[in-house]
């Protein structure tokens, strides 16, 4: 049965999605870095990344970074075979569909979560995690810099995740952009604050909340 | 001699936009695999508190999407009812269906009598409960991101807006339609639902959540055969 658990922002929720998963299988955690790669940061800039990876640490994930850019998926199979968990940094979910189309890694991930690999991610990985990533496009990040076609996701969940709700520097792109694009009679849209996570067991979801 | 055991079973939850939109009515059916005539007791009090009483005929459609597929209705308001009345009212019925309308007002009307409590009863004692829109919305934790001043105008104040605490998350029925455009992408609505911490799951017409335990699932009647 597919385990996966999707983060709005994982340094907040992650020490509680930890501890659903086994010491065993925290030991073997792949970090993919993929959606983080999309532009060179500068060092301030990379502040919530440097606390995600400070949690998976304090959560007792044992991670090798891994990027799928340029990969072929021959490579994924070998390079990702003996990993039990799957973790999805954010970033840039446009970028990161975009290196999946040469690879199929789309397929192959969801080969190994029915297998029983677990999908953890936050933000962009949530995203790519979901049924379609464009209502979540703004200027300077969007299917058209990308020339993505197909912006369809994982569909581990049968709902777009919108990361990030209700936070003060996320307003400006939901009100202008984000929030009506969501406006259309296609797909269900999740709304997800920082403080929750979703957990997919099956073809089941919960939502929880972090104090 | 022990005081009784008390049998709290999972609750069985079906939260819909429209249960009169072709299609859902049918699904939700086909879910509970039932072949029999259920009693639905249909909570009107929603309607009572609906800005536009003028155009009451969706109340009609979501009827007719319960009789025609075995949920067999009966109109029941809770407003003036006292909690002892709702509970012996209700008795014996195997739906509890929450009408659209104006979740603000049932909750209103439902502080009076503790109309919360007698739907977490009959849910913990086995009866399904339905919601179409305000129905689905008031299933949640909170309310307080779907204010608008038409809903409140009739109200008291403050205005509660809390939900029965039934789901962690909180619905936006109608995603996407045309009707509810103004509704839901007006600036201050954008502010009110922006400002809160609670999750909103929009659905559409054709959408509805299915809810047993804690656990959810998202079904789109257009995708059923």
């Amino acid at each position: 049965m597919k385990r996966i658990y999707l983060a709005s922002q994982f340094y907040v929720s992650g020490l509680a999605i930890s501890h659903k998963i086994s010491d065993e299988q925290k030991q073997k955690t792949v970090f993919i870095t993929t959606p983080i790669k999309y532009k060179n940061f500068t060092e301030a800039e990379l502040d919530w990344h440097y606390k995600n990876r400070n949690t998976l640490k304090e959560g007792g994930f044992i991670c090798e970074d891994y990027d799928i850019a340029g990969k072929s998926e021959a490579d994924l199979v070998k390079d990702l075979a003996s990993f039990q968990v799957m973790y999805v940094e954010g970033g840039d979910p446009f970028y990161f569909l975009k290196q999946t189309e040469s690879n199929n890694f789309i397929s192959y991930v969801i080969k190994r979560v029915e297998e029983g690999m677990i999908y953890v991610s936050e933000s962009a990985g949530s995203v790519v995690a979901g049924i379609d990533i464009r209502a979540n496009g703004r200027p300077g990040k969007n299917a058209a810099k990308y020339g993505l076609t197909n912006t369809s996701g994982i569909h581990f969940i049968n709902a777009v995740f919108m990361p990030h709700w209700g936070l003060n520097n996320k307003r400006k792109d939901y009100q202008e952009h984000k929030f009506p694009q969501t406006y259309h009679e296609d797909y269900p849209y999740m709304f997800i604050p920082n403080n929750c996570y979703i957990e997919i067991t099956g073809n089941s979801f919960k939502i929880t909340s972090v104090s | 001699m022990g005081s009784p055991v008390k049998i709290i079973l999972m609750q069985h939850l079906f939260l819909t936009s429209s249960i009169g939109v072709k299609g859902v009515g049918e699904s939700i059916r086909n879910r509970l695999g039932h072949d029999r005539l259920l009693k639905t007791a249909f909570i009107t009090t929603p309607v009572e508190g609906d800005s536009d009483q003028d155009d009451l005929s969706w109340v009609q459609e979501d009827r007719d999407g319960l009789n025609n597929n075995g949920f067999i209705t009966f109109d029941y308001t809770i407003t003036g009812k006292t909690n002892d009345q709702i509970k012996h009212n209700l008795n014996g019925i195997e739906i509890i269906y929450i009408s659209g309308g104006n979740e603000f007002f049932l909750k209103e009307k439902g502080n009076e009598n503790n109309f919360a409590e007698c739907v977490k009863e009959l849910i913990n004692s086995g009866v399904i409960y339905i919601g179409t829109s305000a129905g689905s919305i008031i299933a949640g934790t909170s309310m307080v991101e779907l204010q608008n001043p038409t809903d409140l105008s009739i109200l008291k104040n403050p205005v509660d807006t809390t939900g029965f605490g039934l789901v962690p998350y909180t619905i936006l029925p109608h995603w996407g339609s045309k009707d509810f455009h103004d509704r839901w992408l007006s600036k201050e609505s954008f502010n009110y639902m922006f400002s809160g911490k609670t999750p909103l799951i929009a659905l559409n017409n054709y959408q509805y959540i299915e809810v047993i335990g804690d656990e959810s699932q998202i079904i789109d009647v257009r995708n059923e055969s």
